[in-house]
């Protein structure tokens, strides 16, 4: 694909997302690289039911695993409606960000690998955290921001995860989210990937959770969604 | 400020004009060597050779590959096993294991597809372009001297070969990581009672800038720690800690109180060894042991290939490039390479991904505009917490010269910035050897 096709298939891909879900992921699916479709998954409650973009608190940060049963991923109310965007890469590339789902259009969700170096929440430590309003990061003195603590990558999740501040040589990955008669679904990923890289590097550390590399692999349809401080030992902020 | 294609030319040009009048000077290994065979992606892959695998030359290898797999690396370390020296002052004081700071090459070699060859250079041929190693000869398009530092001691100890083998051997510096941090650590455990004196070296081109003010917190509150009667004393050229004075304060105020002596404004003389005693402008310093950090300069190979202009102690480079004035197809970086950019593993290692990119990009004769490296530096102040520093550097071309720039800091000791240093750490670690 050109520049100018890759042009057009973005132009198409906003004007898709305005007119139904379905044909809105068939035009990101056209998106060269960019799209990756995979099991589409229920967002949970942990009492099993599903969650409601009204359990989205705006002064929470939520995690979810998807689309591997490992893959960390933050899910977050922004407060307000949040338009689809062009999302650049630093060799140039660029791709079309749907925005925010739900009755507001306020929910985003993103892969919580830090794409600088892969820090990401375990249950004894979250470097990477959602800063909502309400608790403003001291780096950029602003919160609707995510950010790393590891090396202090700032990300703006209004607008496709794009790097604000910091190291970070790319985009958040983005979760791509479908919002269905009152549900809310995972079903692909947006941006570069960094999960090859993921298992190969905590290989050690995914044994210890999963009992294997393989059943940490697993790809899921459904995926329970936790406050980050609960599932966390210690979320660390800066 | 970019590199332009006018640029590239003169690079390829000049430095091999430059290289054909003045390479031979300083070649003088013998020519009959045998070629170390390392197969190359294709036989007209440009080869890129970096001489030591520290925190640059580790980055450089693996992204320089990631960025074009077809360019051949091969990078060179007489190490056979990477030790951290950043975090390794925890380690001195028992608050990380060994197995934190240790960490080897081959599997980063293997994935991405570089050389490793656990080998020591003697020289190098600039005009023929060969680096000549412990193992055999091998020819380079490129070369980087990811060299690091090597310790100045003419300024305290003099040039007497015996005091500098004692200043060695009794009272390692421990800024290159190795034998000196066993050694240094050993005599941690050893000291009983006392002055334990470290020194900080003066300017700002040495290798760690806050690297001597958190190694004498963190030993004082080992003693403090272990109820050694003992305490540090802390001699420092300086006016204040360069950077993160008051972090440090704050630990020498009230977590190390009573543990640790800090005397800036201290001009060092000489040390003598013989009466154990430190001749500074303040008087003379009795040691019971010492931890002697003197001046820095660049590695010995940058002086053999005579890219240290006389009488100054780092090579010459075409700023805000890497590349030697003398030799434009050698690049210097890292701890190898001169202010403006502290000599620190984070700002060796983003600067590492800027020269990955500037070399991909000259090989295949291509501009990129300039990006500065970055520093996110954090300091041990007590066991469990931390400060740190975080900041950029601008260039201004008009002056050809470099500052700080966007500093941030938070020198307010907290266990959740202690946290955040170790994952500094391991994700350094993981970006340069997975």
């Amino acid at each position: 694909m050109d520049r100018r096709g890759f042009i057009k298939t973005c132009t198409a891909v906003a004007a898709a997302s305005l007119a139904s879900p379905s044909l809105f992921i068939n035009s990101l699916k056209a998106q060269e690289l960019e799209f990756k479709a995979y099991k589409k998954a229920i967002l949970l409650k942990k009492d099993g039911t599903s969650l409601k973009p009204e359990d989205v608190d705006p002064g929470k940060q939520y995690i979810f695993f998807y689309p591997h049963r490992a893959t960390p991923c933050i899910l977050a109310n922004l407060g307000k409606e949040v338009p689809s965007t062009e999302v650049k890469l630093s060799d140039g590339t660029t791709y079309r960000w749907p925005g925010g789902v739900g009755p507001e259009k306020s929910i985003v969700a993103y892969c919580a690998i830090c794409p600088h170096q892969m820090s990401h929440p375990t249950p004894e430590f979250s470097f990477i955290n959602y800063y909502p309003e309400n608790i403003p990061s001291k780096i950029v003195k602003r919160g609707g921001v995510i950010q790393c603590c590891a090396h202090l990558s700032v990300f703006d999740p209004a607008k496709g995860g794009e790097v604000i501040d910091g190291p970070a040589p790319q985009p958040l990955t983005a979760i791509v989210l479908r919002y269905e008669g009152g549900k809310l679904y995972a079903v692909g990923t947006l941006g570069k990937e960094l999960y090859e890289d993921f298992f190969d590097v905590f290989k050690p550390d995914l044994r210890k959770l999963y009992r294997s590399t393989r059943k940490a692999k697993k790809l899921v349809d459904k995926c329970e969604v936790t406050e980050v401080e609960e599932y966390a030992q210690e979320v660390i902020r800066c | 400020m970019s590199v332009s294609r006018r640029d590239l030319f003169k690079v390829a040009g000049v430095g091999a004009a430059v290289a054909a009048t003045s390479g031979a000077v300083s070649f003088t290994f013998a020519r009959k060597t045998n070629v170390i065979n390392l197969p190359k992606p294709s036989r007209s892959s440009a080869r890129v050779v970096i001489v030591g695998g520290g925190w640059s030359g580790s980055t450089l290898a693996k992204y320089i590959k990631k960025r074009d797999p077809k360019i051949d690396v091969v990078l060179i370390e007489k190490n056979n096993v990477f030790m951290s020296c950043p975090v390794s002052n925890l380690w001195l004081v028992d608050l990380v294991d060994l197995e934190f700071l240790i960490h080897n090459h081959l599997k980063a070699a293997d994935k991405y597809g570089y050389h490793f060859v656990n080998a020591e250079v003697h020289d190098v041929d600039r005009r023929r372009r060969y680096v000549y190693t412990s193992i055999g000869k091998i020819h380079y398009d490129y070369l980087v001297l990811a060299t690091g530092i090597d310790y100045d001691y003419s300024q305290w100890v003099g040039d007497d070969p015996r005091d500098i083998e004692i200043a060695m051997k009794k009272y390692p510096a421990a800024f290159k990581p190795g034998e000196e941090h066993f050694r240094l650590k050993r005599k941690i455990q050893d000291f009983e009672e006392g002055n334990f004196v470290m020194t900080v070296p003066p300017g700002l081109d040495y290798r760690c800038l806050p690297g001597p003010y958190e190694r004498a917190t963190m030993v004082a509150w080992y003693f403090k720690q272990n109820e050694i009667p003992g305490k540090v004393i802390l001699l420092d050229p300086h006016n204040d800690p360069p950077v993160k004075a008051k972090g440090f304060h704050t630990a020498w105020d009230t977590f190390v109180k009573g543990y640790i002596e800090y005397y800036p404004q201290t001009q060092i003389k000489h040390v003598d060894f013989g009466k154990k005693k430190i001749v500074t402008n303040l008087g003379d310093i009795d040691f019971d042991d010492l931890n002697l950090y003197p001046r820095c300069k660049s590695a010995p190979l940058v002086y053999k290939l005579g890219l240290v202009p006389k009488g100054d102690r780092w090579p010459s480079l075409k700023w805000p490039w890497y590349m030697s004035t003398v030799d434009e197809r050698i690049f210097c970086t890292g701890d190898a390479r001169n202010q403006p950019f502290s000599k620190s593993g984070n700002t060796s290692n983003s600067e590492a991904h800027n020269v990955a990119e500037l070399i991909v990009n000259i090989i295949h004769g291509k501009s990129m505009p300039y990006k500065p490296p970055r520093t996110l530096c954090y300091s041990g102040v007590t066991k469990g917490k931390a400060v740190w520093v975080d900041l950029t550097y601008k260039y201004d071309p008009k002056k050809n010269s470099f500052q700080f720039w966007n500093v941030r800091m938070d020198n307010t000791p907290s266990s959740k910035n202690w946290k955040a240093y170790l994952e500094w750490a391991r994700a350094m670690y993981r970006d340069m050897f997975s």
